[in-house]
């Protein structure tokens, strides 16, 4: 299975992204590496790292940025990643797409890479993995995967605050506040 | 990318982490973030487990001690806020933000991150009216008091997150925004929570600071936790604009860690392909800490935040392009997070428990190294030389705060219901001891509690009737006797519920003003009215 590893290969940080405050210039001009180090950690309680925290490793899962299995964005837009909450535009999003959120429940899909892993939550040897997938079983529900905002409109807040008028968190006095 | 969403944790991380990867698995592929919503409890060891306001029979070590300590790994990303039920020691030490473990973070009180250009923010705690506008002034060890109100929303993190003018895409907060249970199916969740129908119907169940928030942001997402049902709701605001369209917000809550529960939710959200694949800072909100940085006040007295009212030089503390660009070269133009966690605290060992273990007030190398290079101060930095030298810093307001009670200005919520009962099976109730006075269950709808569906119903809600008028219990008599393990002032959930169908006992009265500055020590005790209703449910019993 295909997992976004959430640490960089090696440091420095190759610096390929862009990132966005308004103005469109990069923060990756330059390659990452300049920042200080941190303090040596104080693990004087011998609670023994046993695996290391971070640094370069093996990625069994290949290597990030490939596209998902089954999914294809529209293409990310620069500094404002989110649909923008504009009124249906959620639909466009993969987000919305039937694809997407009318996943069948209970149909199994093995892992495109099927590494085993290293370091799970899972313990090992099989009878104590069956006791335990039975036991996650009642931990999930197929409602976990479906569009929890299907079928809801926008409500306008202007109507709603009309009905409530104690909304606001103002005394009423113009130009104070409290926070 | 796929980002799933988690509810209340309560310590269930192996849980959270199974049942994503079984998600994964049932679903289109793999996540590549999880949200946690507060309730964290990030327990490192017995002593970060008193700091944890539950009752006893609650306290439990749980799981997140093994990926503390490296044993386990979290198998994704994760980002979390806290809650109300928290290791509030450890997360002290982190006011900033800060990794917990490997490859989890805590957003701090307030924060502002990037992943894969999203840009998540969120506030930790839950609001109380007379603590809001109070400083940071609690540190280990607490007292029956501090425990408490170390997780109660400051204004001073409101504010800095008004300074915000760019788009945000997700927002977390423990508690709900008020208000936001009218923009969803309210019927619903009535049917599957009817002790909120008062409070929803006064407007008053929520925060009203998350409200605000929620106001000014208007972030893509919002996601919360704390009431333990899920509930979806799609909110238009107000268009400031006339040419550029209204934004929107979906909110979703979601339920605590529980089997058969809706404790987790896998969404779909655009992500820029090009940003790095890495946890980063937010550079707007880096420069409004730096701009604040002023602005700390380590004292229990109230004070309010600067505005143009001709008494502050400063009122407006927003980034500017500037400002951003002095940051940008303070972190040399590296945003990325540093992966600096490290072992602090001891960690628990099941073979050797310590049940004599000394409670330290910590500072964090990582908020050290992220104070020193933002040029900012560590608040317990401060509070330390506070505690050292009460005559320049004032005195330390752990208990008594006489002169603030005195001071007369109200919260600017007056709407706040936190000193009501709560009558809300769900909630882990501070003090057992009081848990122990309900009956056993009337109301169980909470057992079998179903996905909130949304339907057509949702338009005929909204014509449901309020009152305008506060409907109060008949005696509410607060005790002093706030310590541990006694009956105390109710903690509880901010605007908690009042049973309907009771009203017998109910005063209606004007809408009225509670003291919300006096400290709970001086606070008397409140009368349950109704006890024999009262449920008290067992978390055990709500696992079907």
């Amino acid at each position: 299975m295909h997992r976004q590893n959430f640490r960089p290969p090696t440091p420095p940080y190759p610096g390929s992204g862009v990132g966005g405050w308004g103005s469109g210039s990069s923060f990756w001009s330059t390659p990452g590496g300049g920042g200080p180090r941190p303090p040596s950690p104080r693990d004087g309680y011998g609670s023994p790292h046993h695996t290391p925290p971070y640094g370069p490793r093996s990625r069994p899962y290949g290597s990030s940025h490939s596209p998902r299995h089954g999914g294809s964005f529209p293409g990310g837009r620069f500094g404002s990643p989110s649909p923008g909450g504009y009124p249906g535009s959620y639909s466009k999003s993969p987000a919305g797409s039937q694809q997407q959120f009318g996943y069948s429940p209970g149909q199994q899909q093995t892992h495109p890479q099927g590494s085993p892993r290293t370091s799970t939550p899972f313990g090992s040897g099989r009878g104590r993995e069956k006791r335990m997938s039975n036991e996650v079983e009642s931990y999930f529900k197929p409602s976990m995967l479906e569009d929890p905002w299907a079928g809801l409109e926008p409500v306008s807040v202007v109507d709603i605050s009309q009905q409530y008028s104690n909304t606001q968190t103002f005394t009423g006095k113009k130009g104070r506040y409290f926070c | 990318m796929r980002v799933a969403v988690a509810g209340c944790c309560h310590g269930e991380l192996d849980k959270i982490y199974e049942t994503l990867v079984l998600a994964e698995q049932r679903g289109p592929g793999p996540v590549d973030l999880l949200l946690c919503c507060g309730d964290f409890q990030a327990v490192r060891n017995e002593a970060d487990l008193r700091c944890m306001a539950v009752p006893p029979k609650y306290r439990h070590m749980q799981t997140f001690y093994r990926y503390y300590s490296g044993e386990k790994k979290a198998p994704v990303l994760t980002i979390f806020i806290g809650g109300n039920h928290e290791a509030s020691n450890h997360l002290q030490e982190l006011p900033y933000g800060g990794w917990v473990a490997p490859n989890i973070y805590y957003l701090g009180l307030a924060g502002v991150v990037k992943y894969r250009g999203l840009r998540i923010g969120g506030i930790s705690g839950i609001f109380k009216s007379h603590d809001y506008r109070k400083g940071h002034f609690e540190y280990p060890p607490y007292n029956s008091s501090t425990i408490r109100s170390i997780y109660h929303v400051r204004n001073i993190e409101v504010y800095k997150l008004k300074q915000l003018k760019q788009p945000m895409d997700v927002f977390l907060s423990h508690d709900w925004p008020r208000s936001i249970y009218h923009y969803g199916n309210k019927k619903q969740l009535l049917k599957t929570k009817s002790f909120f129908r008062q409070e929803v119907e006064n407007n008053t169940l929520g925060s009203p600071a998350a409200s605000e928030l929620l106001d000014h942001l208007k972030p893509t997402y919002w996601f919360s936790a704390h009431l333990h049902v899920k509930f979806a709701a799609f909110m238009q605001h107000q268009a400031n604009d006339k040419d550029q369209p209204a934004k929107a917000t979906r909110f979703l809550a979601l339920d605590k860690c529980l089997p058969h529960r809706d404790f987790l939710q896998i969404i779909e959200i655009e992500h820029d392909p090009s940003a790095p694949d890495c946890l980063e800072y937010d550079i707007e909100w880096l420069t409004i800490l730096k701009a604040t940085d002023d602005l700390i006040n380590v004292t229990g007295r109230l004070w309010n935040m600067p505005e143009n009212n001709g008494l502050h030089t400063r009122w407006d503390y927003s980034a500017t392009e500037e400002a951003m660009k002095e940051v940008l070269e303070k972190l040399n133009h590296d945003l990325k997070v540093p992966y600096n966690f490290s072992v602090t605290a001891a960690c628990y060992d099941p073979s050797k428990p310590q049940n004599q273990m000394q409670l330290i007030h910590r500072i964090s190398p990582q908020t050290t190294e992220f104070c020193a290079q933002l040029g900012i101060t560590d608040i317990n930095v401060r509070l330390q030389k506070a505690k050292e030298e009460p005559h320049l810093c004032g005195e330390y307001e752990e208990q008594d705060d006489v002169e603030s009670n005195d001071s007369g200005e109200p919260s600017e919520y007056n709407t706040d219901t936190s000193a009501l009962s709560s009558i809300n099976p769900d909630e882990i109730l501070l003090d057992e001891e009081e848990e122990e006075e309900h009956s056993s269950a009337s109301v169980q709808s909470d057992m079998n509690t179903p996905s909130i569906e949304p339907s057509s119903d949702q338009a005929s809600d909204f014509s449901a009737s309020f009152s305008d008028v506060r409907i109060l219990p008949g005696s509410m008599i607060i005790s002093s006797d706030d310590t541990l393990g006694s009956p105390i002032a109710r903690e509880g959930k901010p605007g908690e519920a009042l049973e309907s169908g009771n009203g017998k006992d109910f005063i209606e009265v004007p809408l009225k003003r509670l003291s919300d500055e006096h400290e709970p020590e001086q606070r008397k005790k409140i009368k349950r009215r109704n006890q024999a209703i009262y449920t008290a449910v067992d978390d055990d019993d709500d696992a079907a």
